[in-house]
């Protein structure tokens, strides 16, 4: 084994020459990647159950037609909050907690390349969320103007939006320290033989997602800075009896808003694409394709915001522009799911709950994508505009897409990080019952969104009704189901009694199978030795 | 090509740091100059 080879394990991990740590010491003030990165997988779990019983408090009130639990004021503070939190708060320090453990573990670095900044990364995000959740307990409440915070309505309210932009703010710097991070370990800490066409293709998403972060967050941070001088400096930026133009806003918004989109996706491309190859035993097709259509999605990503905005009356050209260059996104898009398919084809698979989470991410997030495709078409998206199409559309590509990576690189490292198994029939009751009631959920969205059912909107016609109460069961089936998840990991990691071994998965490749499970606190402080086969990728050249 | 690679040669590791926060300066400038820039030019408008 490549570790024995290079480090001594003589003297136990935890410490290594350090003085024993206390628990204040070890995670208020942690340089370890491992310990930051699960850091960042508890936070954003429970931002992950915060944002999802505000999901439950909006399927309530969308049960039936007619208002029944809350204010109109209170709904729109759940859709507004839902939303920053599920993305900044959830999505996004997910993903970049799996960075943290597994980056420095797969290009056989010892830590981030700026371990302290690491540190600062993490503890920006509780102030930045205890400054967003804050505002639900102020007088007039939290944020109503929807996650986009578009003026004039976001400045309307009290002063919470404030705090929003400020918790915008803060979570922003905290991303782009923790891109800077990614991209300074993974240029600067690779291992002697880890050549950039040789990494693990989650590390090779994870660089390319963290230069998209450095360029479109300061763009929010300059769109919501305006926002914030508009309303309390007497700027009009946005004002148009001032001279100012709201829908600058909405393109400087969405110029920020799509390659976030992408930030949230591509990093569940590069978990599928390292999930499928080991349940498929069978080494990924086109891996250098993999890598050159994630670069492709996320140049495309910076030429098509528009097409968020058809129907705020943009020239006829515009709009042809957007809609044709937000179709090109299929071409590579189509390429990592043929790909994916193709690594399967004749396999020799098996389902673990895994790899269950990531073929059910090719098959649903496919639909998404379709979706996707009927709303870039532009006479057809001024139908579909601001319905629950839109809806069902984003919560396909973000909860059965970049969710369910989430969960598949749960249950695929946690064996790595616990060194104990969770729980294969549990995983797989939770991964049956997730998948049945999401569509239960967000399928019948779709009729609603065609029908002509407006999002963001607490009451309905009886028309609705039906299809209303379908995806509201499936809601509450899905926020249940989840409950399993929570319980599945803390098994894992408190009461699981099975241990995990170094290669956990028989058809595992790559670094972070070398060390032993759990992960020593401490890895590959001398560089891994590199042997034939030992990678994923080795031989890239067909 | 030579890689700066994960070692305990307090050079190595010396070196590696000053390459890393040279690299981290620079994303970090680039990330403030979008955001004071993208500020001017639509202030200017």
């Amino acid at each position: 084994m490549a570790y024995a080879a290079t480090h001594d394990d003589a003297h136990g991990h935890d410490d290594h020459g350090h003085a024993p740590q206390t628990f204040v010491q070890r995670w208020f003030f942690s340089t370890n990647h491992k310990d930051i990165g699960t850091l960042y997988l508890i936070f954003s779990l429970l931002m992950f159950f915060i944002g999802g019983s505000m999901a439950m408090i909006i399927r309530a009130e969308l049960f039936e037609p007619g208002m029944q639990l809350v204010q109109p004021d209170f709904f729109n503070q759940m859709t507004t909050v839902h939303a920053l939190v599920m993305i900044f708060g959830a999505v996004m320090p997910a993903f970049v907690g799996l960075a943290n453990w597994m980056i420095p573990l797969q290009v056989g670095a010892p830590d981030m390349a700026l371990p302290r900044m690491n540190n600062w990364s993490f503890w920006l995000l509780p102030v930045a969320f205890a400054l967003l959740l804050s505002t639900l307990f102020m007088p007039g409440g939290g944020p109503q103007g929807g996650w986009t915070l578009y003026p004039p309505l976001s400045l309307q309210g009290g002063n919470s939006v404030a705090f929003a932009i400020f918790a915008i703010h803060v979570a922003g710097i905290s991303s782009i320290m923790g891109a800077i991070n990614i991209i300074a370990t993974v240029l600067n800490m690779r291992a002697p033989g880890m050549d950039l066409l040789k990494m693990p293709i989650f590390v090779w998403s994870w660089l390319i997602t963290a230069f998209l972060l450095i360029a479109v967050m300061p763009v929010l941070a300059g769109a919501v800075t305006m926002l914030l001088t508009d309303k309390y400096f007497g700027t009009s930026f946005f004002n148009a009896a001032g001279g100012g133009d709201p829908v600058m806003y909405q393109h400087i918004f969405w110029f920020f808003g799509h390659p976030e989109v992408y930030i949230m996706i591509l990093p569940a491309f590069g978990i599928v694409s390292e999930i499928i190859p080991t349940f498929a035993r069978k080494p990924l097709f086109g891996y250098q394709a993999m890598v050159y259509a994630v670069a492709s999605i996320a140049f495309l990503s910076f030429i098509v915001w528009a097409h968020h905005m058809f129907t705020v009356g943009m020239p006829l050209g515009g709009e042809l522009f957007f809609m044709y260059a937000t179709m090109l996104i299929a071409i590579p898009t189509g390429v990592k799911v043929f790909n994916w398919v193709t690594t399967m084809w004749e396999g020799s698979m098996t389902f673990e709950t895994p790899m269950l989470f990531a073929v059910a991410f090719v098959i649903l997030f496919t639909i998404g994508g379709f979706s996707g495709l009927m709303l870039a078409i532009v006479p057809a998206d001024f139908q579909y505009h601001d319905t629950y199409f839109v809806v069902a559309h984003f919560h396909y590509v973000l909860v059965t897409g970049a969710i369910f990576a989430i969960m598949a690189a749960t249950y695929y490292w946690i064996p790595k990080w616990t060194g104990k198994m969770y729980s294969e029939r549990w995983g797989k009751i939770h991964f049956w019952m997730s998948v049945v009631s999401v569509n239960v959920l967000f399928f019948p969205q779709h009729f609603l969104g065609l029908a002509g059912m407006p999002r963001r909107i607490p009451d309905y016609n009886v028309a609705f009704a039906d299809f209303n109460m379908i995806s509201s069961i499936g809601g509450f089936w899905f926020g249940a189901s989840q409950l399993l998840f929570l319980g599945v990991v803390v098994h894992c990691a408190f009461f699981s009694k099975a241990p995990a071994t170094a290669r956990v998965w028989e058809g595992a490749k790559g670094l972070e199978w070398e060390v032993p499970s759990p992960a020593p606190h401490h890895t590959w402080e001398l560089p891994p030795v590199i042997r034939p086969g030992m990678l994923a990728h080795e031989d890239v050249s067909h | 090509m030579s890689y700066p690679t994960p070692s305990n040669d307090p050079e190595v590791i010396a070196r590696q740091r000053k390459s890393a926060r040279r690299l981290a300066l620079i994303l970090g400038g680039v990330a403030l100059l979008i955001f004071v820039l993208g500020f001017i030019r639509v202030a200017l408008r």
